[in-house]
């Protein structure tokens, strides 16, 4: 059982890691070659001035250049409803597929995710409240990446009036116009603007301190909840040796080698701890898709899982039970029979 | 003994020292030859299953040697194929492991010897011939007590082995069940010319042997060939307190047995049985 919380939580832990560092690949695509943010800060406090993000557009190797804002509010039921602003005549605002009503045409207007509109039961042409702002619902998006579609968009300008950011972006999405050359690009912009941090769209998650400390934290959690598992596997088998002392000296009064004892005990934690880690596995993607079903998560947290992951989970199922098995094997292949025998 | 000696001990000593020192067994002497049904009998604490211990290369001497088929056993290295190709063991609580069905069990013994196939094959043979060739699939929870040590009898031939040792086979079964699992010992003894080895605390399971060593006190104190059952009891009854005392003719100790009339009884028999 401990082998098997600990593979749950490696695989529900790694699976939502995955997931956001996907949807951030994701975030960050959408036809733009480079991500830029504020170089060191995290992804909620990022601000960049627009000047910059205009005299980036007019450098000669980049395309185009556009930055946007990104904000947190609770709205309705929802306590993280992701804000986005984005200029309706930009280009980066063509991601949000519009799947109902209209495009954004002004600061008074809204469009939301699919997953928001459910989540919030909107339809278009009614309001949403945002802070002290009301904004008129003109069209639903979906774009499938869950915290996007489980958000909103307003213009650029609304949104640095709504988080107090005048004239500031949170990133800013890159064109270059060879992007062979797009590392080229990078070292000039970092050059030419030290507090901006420009990343590949495909590296974005890679880049993001943030996304580091949390993916590092969820390796933290799950490494602490398998030592935990494989201390109790180690005394599970330990207290299996010692309950089966009599059968382990019949054994080798039988004529069993200390090797072939070993053998035994090893196969059978590796065995128990292979099957805690498929029920592991099981219930780690199960909790996820409880948690995901949750309304105020489902466009926040969607977890992914890739075949990597599971064989990772068994494969470090099959190492903790090797690990904790061994101390257990040595102790039945040590027993002398003749005190083993007499044991009750 | 005119067969080839198959089992010899010379002045065996076992101490054990766990606080005070128990000498279990105080220079051991015997012989014992191939194909033979010996059975070791004496009180509890005589030093018997040490003895069986010793041969069985269970347990190591603290002075003297245990020689098995000539071998001095502190001298073999691999004591664990000594155990599984050269002796077989039958264990008063038969031991079998309870996961495991008869045939499983007997096959037990054979892994890392034969193939899968050959282990079955020769556990089938086995089972069938101890009577229990209806009952392989069988646990040892669905069987009665003479079953299992069936079973243990039949794993204890997996190998071949030359020698069976059986510490209190029938110790923890009926009378008439205990009869039979010693019936078949003998049988297999007979047809499979294998050396048993038995010990026990029960006369009557040690005169079904063919010579009988009797032990007290960490020594072997009587040895003798099996002879008629009175032979038997007139034998047993010299060893007790009372033939002791008639045969030496301690008036005084004769004093505290029964009445007048019974210790001339006695005595008479003493005399018909050749003092």
């Amino acid at each position: 059982m401990g082998i098997g919380i600990a593979i749950m939580a490696m695989v529900s832990l790694g699976g939502l890691g995955e997931g956001i560092t996907e949807q951030m690949e994701a975030f960050a695509g959408g036809g733009v070659h480079l991500v830029g943010m504020e170089a060191g800060a995290s992804m909620d406090l990022s601000t960049i001035d627009q000047e910059k993000v205009r005299r980036i557009d007019r450098l000669p190797r980049v395309r185009h250049a556009e930055g946007f804002l990104t904000g947190y509010a609770q709205v309705g039921a929802l306590p993280y409803f992701v804000v986005f602003g984005y200029r309706p005549r930009g280009q980066m605002i063509g991601d949000f597929q519009i799947v109902e009503g209209e495009r954004l045409a002004t600061s008074r207007q809204i469009i939301i995710g699919r997953v928001a509109a459910d989540n919030l039961d909107k339809r278009v042409g009614e309001t949403l409240r945002v802070f002290e702002s009301t904004f008129r619902i003109v069209g639903i998006y979906e774009t499938g990446v869950p915290f996007e579609d489980g958000g909103g968009v307003i213009s650029l300008r609304a949104a640095q009036n709504l988080f107090g950011q005048p004239r500031k972006v949170s990133f800013l999405g890159i064109q270059v116009k060879d992007p062979l050359n797009a590392e080229e690009v990078i070292r000039q912009i970092e050059r030419r603007f030290p507090s901006v941090s420009i990343s590949r769209a495909s590296e974005f998650s890679q880049d993001v301190v943030d996304l580091q400390m949390m993916q590092d934290a969820t390796w933290a959690i799950a490494l602490l909840a398998l030592l935990v598992g494989s201390a109790g596997m180690t005394n599970t088998m330990v207290m299996s040796v010692f309950e089966r002392t009599q059968e382990i000296g019949v054994l080798r009064a039988l004529g069993w080698s200390r090797l072939r004892v070993v053998g035994m005990v090893l196969r059978e934690s590796i065995a128990l701890s292979l099957l805690g880690g498929a029920v592991g596995v099981a219930t780690g993607v199960g909790m996820i898709g409880v948690i995901n079903a949750l309304p105020f998560f489902e466009g926040l947290a969607q977890a992914t899982f890739s075949l990597g992951l599971f064989a990772q989970a068994l494969f470090t199922a099959l190492v903790l039970g090797a690990l904790g098995g061994t101390y257990p094997a040595w102790r039945a292949s040590h027993l002398e029979p003749v005190e083993a025998l007499r044991y009750e | 003994m005119p067969s080839e000696i198959i089992v010899e001990t010379q002045d065996l000593v076992k101490v054990y020292s766990n606080g005070t020192k128990v000498r279990a067994l105080d220079g051991v002497d015997m012989q014992i030859a191939k194909g033979e049904f010996v059975s070791v009998q004496g009180p509890s604490g005589s030093g018997k299953s040490t003895l069986l211990n010793m041969i069985g290369a269970l347990d190591r001497p603290s002075k003297g040697k245990a020689l098995v088929g000539g071998r001095d056993l502190a001298q073999v290295r691999d004591l664990d194929t000594f155990r599984a190709r050269t002796v077989g063991f039958v264990f008063q609580l038969h031991n079998l492991i309870p996961t495991l069905t008869a045939r499983e069990n007997v096959e037990v013994p054979m892994v890392g010897h034969r193939g899968r196939g050959e282990r079955r094959e020769r556990a089938e043979e086995l089972l069938r011939l101890v009577g229990l060739g209806h009952r392989m699939d069988h646990l040892p929870n669905q069987l009665s007590g003479g079953q299992r040590q069936r079973v243990a009898v039949a794993r204890a031939l997996a190998n071949e082995p030359e020698i069976i040792l059986a510490d209190e086979p029938t110790g923890d079964l009926d009378t008439e069940t205990g009869a039979e699992v010693v019936s078949l010992m003998q049988e297999l003894n007979r047809e499979l010319g294998s050396t048993f080895i038995v010990v026990t605390h029960d006369p009557s399971v040690a005169r079904q042997a063919d010579r009988i060593l009797t032990m007290c006190d960490g020594k072997i104190v009587d040895e003798h060939r099996v002879g008629t059952p009175f032979e038997e009891d007139l034998a047993e009854f010299r060893r007790s307190g009372l033939g002791q005392a008639i045969i030496e003719g301690e008036a005084e100790s004769l004093q505290q047995f029964d009445t007048q009339e019974e210790r001339r009884v006695l005595q008479r028999l003493l005399e018909e049985g050749g003092r």
